[in-house]
């Protein structure tokens, strides 16, 4: 039996937090341990509990899903902590919403607009894959947000003294390569490919991959 | 010329100048005969033209003292009207021509003085005083050339200051109108905002609602299948729900609808009248005219017609320059209703460039523009917009430029008996 995926849910509103408990009961892998109706008190208690996911709506008491996710992560953010996945949800989807997903470092963007399934999908690679993203689809949004490619190459002062196996991945970005591409292009290994993304995401202190692809094409590393 | 006179502007002045020609020629007539009837007549005409044609005014007067001095006539009860045509022309005509009026009745004055003085035939005795001797006939000369000099400024001065008084006030009177008026749209939309905010609360305390309703129904879907009894339960809940949703929705609408109810009355032909003052303010002399019977339209008729209005007059202020006349004019009949919305900002703008075009710029230029402005087909959004509105209402627009005029457009409505408020009732 493959290990069951600890969830936290965070939403302002009972009801509809009581509805998506209601759902993922019933989702055999996921297993709600962790309830919350206030952004700030979740930032003070969610660190004493083990969460793999962390549902967090952005209708939340004391602040909004996506501070919370902010500010957890700029306090908790350090090399090699082992931090939850955080999918954010929210009424509709919209460019300046999935804009601020990315931004503040949800892992996944899941809006009542999409069915069920999708959200126990999105619940479930956020618990268990390892977190690559689609380059397209990010690139398609920041240019439909306006975004501008290299529009703040002050990034590229993180970059310096990069190793070699850091290099060859930023490389291979800069070629056009997906994640998944990557250790195709380089000849390093996957697990080597892994390491040199978390350590190129170290430098930028950014805790997910499409932050760091935000970042990467804000320095104008990632071909437009 | 062609203009003024279809325009019918020369009404009023002819009334004045046949006044003064025929009462001053009369009178003129029983002292001095028919000679001083021909320069009372030449002198009185002149006020015909002191407003629009002022440099025929100016003629008139000098070639109305000639004719006295060159007849051997005594000073005309005319000739001394002239100091009114001063006044008139300084009250109603441009600086320039005032002053030029001003400095020709000062000439002829001085001229018909001096004839009179040093005249053979002039009086021998001013109230017993002898001024045979060449003394009487210099001092007599001088106070005369001194009267009419004193006369004529005081008038000219009187003119200006009582045109200006009368522009005050009234630029005044309209400034406060149109203050109050914006005043009153800034108070109604600050409460607009205010309830936007409220509804806007509402709305995401509904959108709120919504979601818990979704997410209840979309884990009672799922968790029905392993326990039934949920689904039960689950929807006892979302009843509940719905009916706070209900009572939210009810509380939106009722606030969306109060806004309605309480906010501005939608613009209507009236309000014109304020358009009209906001313009003049802002130095477009504009005038309202409704000829017929003033027919009450239903809101939506009469918003339509304020709106075409409003955009021609917009369009006037975007693209002609400042002192730009314009004329709204409504015409009530039987057949329907005519609005009629035009300007003379061309004529307006080719006044600037006067002194451009006697230095040299292509006539056939000009002449060809104006053609060209016969033919054109006045198209673009604006126009569309409002040919659209009009066609609401059986309604139509016609547009067009007036050669070295300006822009005029026609809003007919045949049909406008329809939409009358009476046959809404």
């Amino acid at each position: 039996m493959s290990k069951r995926i600890r969830v936290g849910l965070l939403f302002g509103d009972s009801a509809t937090r009581d509805g998506r408990r209601l759902l993922l009961d019933t989702v055999p892998e996921l297993d709600v341990v962790y309830e919350e109706e206030d952004g700030l008190r979740a930032i003070e208690a969610i660190s004493d509990v083990s969460v793999d996911v962390i549902l967090v709506d952005n209708r939340l008491r004391s602040i909004s899903g996506s501070d919370f996710i902010r500010k957890y992560l700029r306090r908790n953010l350090t090399d090699g902590a082992n931090l939850p996945a955080f999918v954010l949800t929210g009424p509709f989807s919209s460019v300046p919403m999935a804009m601020e997903a990315v931004r503040c470092g949800a892992d996944d963007l899941v809006t009542e607009d999409e069915s069920a399934e999708d959200l126990i999908d999105a619940l479930v690679r956020a618990g268990t894959e390892d977190k690559l993203v689609d380059l397209d689809e990010l690139r398609a949004l920041f240019q439909a947000d306006g975004l501008v490619n290299g529009s703040n190459t002050r990034w590229l002062l993180r970059l310096a003294d990069l190793s070699a196996g850091e290099q060859q991945v930023l490389d291979a970005l800069a070629e056009g390569n997906e994640f998944a591409e990557i250790h195709e292009a380089t000849g390093l290994s996957v697990r080597q490919v892994h390491q040199s993304l978390n350590a190129i995401q170290g430098r930028f202190q950014v805790a997910t991959r499409a932050q760091l692809v935000l970042c990467l094409y804000e320095a104008g590393l990632i071909p437009a | 010329m062609f203009q003024w006179i279809q325009s019918k502007k020369w009404v009023p002045d002819l009334v004045f100048g046949a006044f003064f020609a025929l009462t001053l020629g009369f009178i003129d007539y029983a002292l001095q005969g028919s000679s001083g009837l021909i320069a009372s007549l030449l002198i009185g005409a002149s006020f015909f033209f002191v407003r629009e044609y002022s440099y025929a005014a100016v003629a008139l007067v000098a070639i109305g003292s000639i004719t006295e001095v060159s007849l051997g006539l005594l000073p005309t009860i005319a000739g001394f009207a002239v100091v009114a045509l001063v006044f008139a022309s300084s009250a109603l005509g441009s600086r320039f021509w005032s002053l030029m009026i001003m400095v020709s009745s000062m000439v002829s004055g001085i001229v018909v003085a001096y004839h009179t003085a040093f005249s053979a035939s002039a009086f021998s005795q001013i109230s017993g005083i002898n001024v045979y001797n060449t003394d009487g006939r210099f001092w007599m000369f001088m106070l005369a050339a001194a009267s009419v000099v004193g006369l004529n400024g005081l008038a000219w001065l009187l003119g200006g200051f009582i045109i200006e008084f009368y522009r005050q006030r009234y630029t005044t009177r309209e400034r406060d109108l149109v203050q109050g008026h914006n005043l009153k749209t800034m108070l109604e939309m600050a409460e607009q905002n205010q309830r936007f905010l409220i509804a806007s609360d509402l709305n995401e305390s509904v959108l709120q609602r919504v979601s818990s309703m979704l997410t209840l129904t979309d884990g009672a879907r799922y968790a029905a299948r392993l326990e039934p009894e949920i689904a039960t339960r689950t929807l006892d809940r979302l009843a509940e729900i719905i009916r706070v949703t209900h009572g939210e929705t009810r509380r939106l609408f009722d606030m969306l609808n109060k806004s309605v109810q309480v906010a501005a009355a939608p613009p209507n032909i009236n309000d014109l009248e304020t358009l009209a003052a906001q313009l003049r303010v802002e130095g477009y002399p504009a005038r309202l005219n409704h000829n017929g019977t003033r027919l009450a339209l239903i809101p939506s008729a009469e918003l339509a017609v304020y709106r075409i209005v409003f955009d021609a007059v917009d369009n006037v202020r975007k693209h002609a320059p400042l002192g730009t006349e314009i004329d709204i004019d409504f015409n009530w009949s039987d057949a329907g209703m005519q609005v009629i919305v035009k300007d003379n900002g061309i004529e307006v703008a080719n006044r600037g460039t006067a002194a451009a075009q006697s230095a040299g710029i292509d006539i056939a230029e000009a002449v060809e523009t104006d053609l060209d402005s016969l033919t054109a087909e006045i198209t673009g959004p604006g126009i569309t917009g409002m040919r659209e509105r009009a066609q609401l209402f059986e309604g139509n627009i016609e547009a067009h430029f007036v050669p070295g005029v300006g822009f005029t457009l026609n809003a007919l409505f045949p049909g406008v008996e329809d939409y009358l408020q009476e046959r809404a009732r």
